[in-house]
């Protein structure tokens, strides 16, 4: 009301018009606008707001996952060409690796590995939820107070007013008090008019909107579910190969103290990806209660926004989950990179002490060549194997100290890459 | 063709034998059962995991096909929202440009006023 009755006092002809002038014009404008008070807009705002927010949710739970679906892949690609395919396999990961073609087109894409399809899945899911985040954005538009600005209205309606008293001015060399208030009342009623039109037609538009579309905003919700679901299911596969890794790691004793930890850590962190996958799955099954409210909150400005209100709460918990479920696989997949160092440090320096052992059992075998040569000096055969067996001692020793050295360069490179990857669990998730 | 649903459940059955098959080997690797059993467990196992993502990559491209044609009403859907905004604006344009008008007319009113009384 406050944006009706400033009318009144704007208008430069108006101002000083008498009170019981303005008390007329004031009962005129209120009829005139009755049943087309303003469109409440934060409803809108909360609706968008909670749409960007899911959408964030559901495009964090897919980018924490398909890493970990690649670093699965390309683990079993690696002990799959260590220890051959399974039995009964129709291809090996490696020929799945190239992506098949179809007969009719060059432009499917058949066959991925499942960690590239997931992030084809990525960019569809990103799609959908970003074209409801849009339609969120053009339904607060269509509410959003700027777009019937009351200063343009009051604008209107003083320059109107100026332009009408001059006129009349012009015609009239006298105008009396009178004819000056039905100037001003003409100008004020005549935009008021058309601004009580206007908001009642973005009033239809929105609810037309709404209820047009409710059935394709419950139809989203409900496949947005179901992503969420297929979501969930890629994260409980992805889950339970790293639990079997590390289990297998559990139970052998040089490895078992850290993979207790990773398995700890691993635990946790699913917890808090399903948790919050179910939370995002239980905001998309309130949607369509949540978008059908805002054709209500249109019609009853009064009335109270539980739906919407819940989902924008769902959301903020959702923002605050993932932040810390996307820490915590920083610090995994850093952890794995470190691990993944340590595990080639370990295989080069198994490799440099049997080089080393070679070297030694060579070394061994010629000295005790060219002690029995230098017993038989005439014995040319005995000199001969004795300086063959110390040329082979010789290059087995390099070869020896050259792989000690890598296995010393690579053992110090996995101390730095674990060192950065305890710098980062410290920073992301307070790792001791 | 099963039903997308369908194979969700069936996802959701085989997660579950996923989830038996690796309690099974590492009861028997606590077991000390050296190899061969608990070998055969993990080649079922890695062979239940090898068909969980090809379902998995299936109801993923069957959810796209889906999400393309929801896309689309979803965008018609703005494009007439978009319309009403507009139409809105150029309403408000109007009366703008109708008050214009009126003040051109005062404009030219008052000089043809100011002619007469030459």
């Amino acid at each position: 009301m406050r944006s009706i009755l400033s009318l009144f006092n704007r208008p430069r002809a108006a101002r000083d018009l008498p009170g019981a002038t303005k008390r007329t014009m004031a009962a005129i404008v209120v009829l005139l606008t009755a049943g087309c008070a303003s469109v409440p807009v934060a409803p809108f705002q909360a609706f968008s707001q909670s749409l960007v927010e899911l959408n964030q949710g559901s495009d964090k739970a897919l980018a924490d996952l398909v890493p970990l679906s690649e670093n699965r892949f390309k683990r079993e690609l690696a002990a799959e060409l260590e220890e051959g395919a399974g039995e009964g396999e129709e291809e090996s990961l490696l020929e799945s690796m190239q992506i098949a073609t179809d007969p009719s087109t060059p432009f499917t894409l058949k066959a991925a590995p499942l960690f590239l399809k997931m992030e084809q899945f990525k960019m569809g899911v990103n799609q959908v939820t970003g074209s409801l985040v849009t339609y969120s954005q053009l339904l607060l538009q269509l509410a959003d107070p700027e777009l019937l600005s009351q200063e343009t209205f009051d604008d209107l309606a003083t320059d109107l007013n100026a332009h009408a008293f001059n006129a009349m001015s012009t015609m009239n060399t006298d105008p009396s008090e009178q004819a000056q208030s039905d100037v001003a009342l003409f100008s004020q009623l005549a935009i008021a008019a058309t601004q009580a039109y206007l908001q009642s037609e973005r009033k239809d538009d929105l609810i037309d909107a709404i209820e047009a579309n409710q059935a394709g905003v419950a139809n989203l919700a409900k496949e947005m579910q179901r992503a969420v679901v297929i979501i969930a299911q890629a994260t409980v596969n992805e889950y339970m190969a790293d639990y079997l890794v590390l289990a297998r790691k559990v139970i052998v004793k040089s490895t078992r103290e850290r993979a207790i930890d990773e398995l700890i850590s691993l635990n946790r962190n699913h917890i808090r990806q399903i948790k919050t996958l179910h939370a995002l799955h239980q905001a998309y099954g309130k949607i369509p209660a949540a978008h059908a409210e805002l054709a209500k909150a249109v019609a009853e400005p009064k009335r109270e926004l539980s739906t919407i209100i819940n989902v924008m709460e769902t959301g903020k918990r959702l923002q605050a989950g993932y932040d810390q479920a996307l820490a915590a696989n920083k610090a995994e997949s850093a952890q794995a990179k470190a691990d993944r160092a340590s595990a080639q440090a370990d295989a080069l320096e198994a490799e440099a002490e049997a080089a080393a052992l070679r070297s030694a059992t060579a070394n061994l075998a010629a000295v005790h060549a060219r002690i029995e040569a230098d017993a038989d000096p005439d014995n040319e055969d005995k000199e001969r194997v004795a300086k063959e067996l110390e040329e082979a001692a010789k290059a087995l020793k390099e070869e020896a100290e050259k792989k000690k050295a890598s296995a010393r360069e690579l053992r110090a490179a996995a101390d730095i890459v674990q060192q950065r990857a305890d710098e980062i669990k410290k920073r992301l998730i307070g790792a001791p | 063709m099963i039903p997308a649903d369908s194979k969700e459940e069936l996802i959701q059955g085989l997660l579950v034998t996923k989830q038996r098959a690796n309690i099974l080997e590492v009861r028997l690797l606590l077991r000390g059962e050296t190899g061969e059993e608990a070998k055969k467990v993990a080649e079922k196992s890695k062979a239940l995991t090898r068909q969980i993502d090809k379902l998995l990559g299936q109801v993923m491209d069957e959810w796209q096909g889906q999400a393309a044609k929801i896309i689309k009403d979803i965008k018609t859907a703005n494009a007439a929202l978009q319309r009403s905004i507009t139409n809105i604006r150029k309403k408000v344009q109007t009366a703008q440009n109708i008050v214009k008008a009126i003040g051109l007319i005062d404009e030219v009113i008052t000089i043809a006023k100011g002619l007469t009384s030459i």
